[in-house]
């Protein structure tokens, strides 16, 4: 009788060691699970990227739908449309490159400080960034590929000089641009270098500068 | 004489402190357990979601190449009509090659960046190769006379945009990138490796490389191959001045 009653005593404590045991192991691996799907994936990044994916594939989706116009039209095999498909395919082309003058809505940034080569290059990405189709600055046209130098407190945009009093002008979504135009120019303020900042939209900018062809050197296209 | 309670008496006890111990675990599981799992939830289905984006996103891309190739087939067979198509063809595929919508190819440089380690105790983020670090690197080959670049297989374009939060990098309309990234430069091989070599240059990924052992190198090669740009090209504001 004394040995059953030790037996139940063993078993009890047993079981409460045992549940005791699935809970800490649990909670250490529930834990552990939630440590390992965040690791450099945190729901902020996640809803970036799934933001940034919609309007992506939007982007693509239309593409993908003018291009099919597009091969549709070539496919009727009238030469005055193929002419006409080419032609504004070669504008489209060079409106990309900065090799043609651009109108269309935008900003101007106006800024009177002594910027630098950095400076100017956050300048235009930001502008990039919030959609900019066309960008100068100081009326130099500037793509991505566009060389901006310093060398002896002079700034060169593909082999120009250009100086301050800085004018950073914009052609692309309105709304985007005012929005980052905005937020520019608050930073700005904050530098003391700076001595004034400010912004003005346009419905009809026009960005006359054009960027020259540099030729391939080294690299053969197929 | 006292009387000595009997061992059996100790029983309820220690039931009793199990029961008041199982209702405190059951209390910690509702409000540790529970919330984890939803966020773990909460976080595979946003994963999920970037994932089917990611698919859809490299079916239109494949799909805009295959279109490309196919207008680029028969823009050719109409050059063959006419002396006026022949010209604007010609026009055309040279305006394409420099705006990256073709294939190049030449010697260059390779430039590696990857992420470094966090400082211990340390909530910066300086040990992340950031969306900046791409763009200052491939201003910089740009810089150095690249004539093409592409960043993890993605070919850079004029209107091309590089965006980015915390260490995802996104080029134009491609997906999302993580670190470790190849940024590829076809073009004058010697200078873009002086040029990447100047103390003066690229100073906070080199400020970031001593302090976080963020990985930093570069290599010339005499033949790098990069793909045509595969997205689009937003120009829907921006309207051509003809003269």
């Amino acid at each position: 009788m004394q040995l059953s009653r030790s037996a139940g005593t063993s078993l009890f404590v047993g079981v409460l060691v045992l549940f005791l045991t699935m809970l800490t192991v649990i909670q250490i691996r529930s834990q552990a699970d939630v440590a390992r799907s965040l690791e450099g994936q945190d729901n902020t990044s996640l809803a970036f990227q799934i933001d940034e994916l919609h309007r992506s594939n939007d982007v693509l989706a239309q593409e993908a739908s003018r291009l099919t116009q597009l091969r549709e039209s070539l496919r009727s095999g009238a030469p005055g449309a193929v002419d006409a498909q080419l032609a504004a395919e070669a504008t489209k082309l060079r409106v990309v490159q900065g090799r043609a003058p651009v109108m269309g809505p935008g900003v101007t940034i106006s800024v009177d400080a002594p910027l630098n080569q950095l400076d100017i290059q956050d300048a235009v990405n930001n502008l990039r960034a919030a959609g900019a189709e066309a960008i100068a600055v100081s009326g130099q046209r500037v793509v991505m590929g566009s060389v901006i130098l310093q060398s002896a407190g002079n700034i060169e945009i593909d082999g120009s000089n250009v100086r301050g009093p800085w004018e950073f002008s914009a052609v692309g979504d309105s709304a985007q641009l005012v929005a980052a135009a905005a937020q520019m120019t608050r930073t700005l303020r904050t530098d003391p270098r700076v001595r004034s900042s400010s912004y003005q939209q346009s419905s009809a900018l026009t960005i006359a500068g054009v960027v020259r062809q540099r030729p391939f050197v080294y690299a053969v296209s197929s | 004489m006292r009387r000595k309670l009997p061992r059996v008496g100790w029983y309820p006890a220690v039931a009793l402190a199990a029961l008041g111990f199982g209702f405190f675990f059951a209390t910690q599981l509702r409000t540790q357990l529970i919330p984890p799992t939803n966020q773990i939830a909460r976080n595979e289905a946003l994963v999920a979601t970037v994932q089917r984006l990611e698919t859809d996103n490299e079916s239109h891309r494949r799909r805009i190449a295959r279109l490309r190739s196919d207008i680029a087939g028969l823009e050719g067979l109409a050059a063959q009509r006419s002396e006026s198509s022949r010209r604007l063809a010609t026009e055309v595929d040279d305006l394409r090659a420099h705006a990256g919508l073709t294939r190049l190819r030449g010697p260059g440089e390779r430039v590696r960046l990857g992420n470094g380690k966090p400082l211990p105790g340390s909530a910066s983020t300086g040990y992340l190769v950031q969306f900046t670090d791409v763009q200052d690197v491939v201003n910089l080959l740009f810089q150095g006379g690249a004539e093409g670049v592409a960043v993890a297989g993605r070919r850079i374009s004029p209107v091309s945009r590089i965006q980015g939060v915390g260490g995802a990098v996104v080029i134009d309309q491609g997906p999302p990138l993580q670190a470790p990234f190849e940024i590829a430069a076809v073009g004058n091989r010697a200078l873009m490796d002086q040029t990447l070599s100047q103390s003066a240059s690229l100073g906070d990924l080199k400020r970031r490389q001593t302090m976080y052992q963020l990985q930093v190198s570069w290599q010339g090669e005499s033949d790098i191959a990069l793909p045509a740009y595969d997205s689009s090209f937003e120009v829907n504001f921006a309207h051509a001045i003809v003269p």
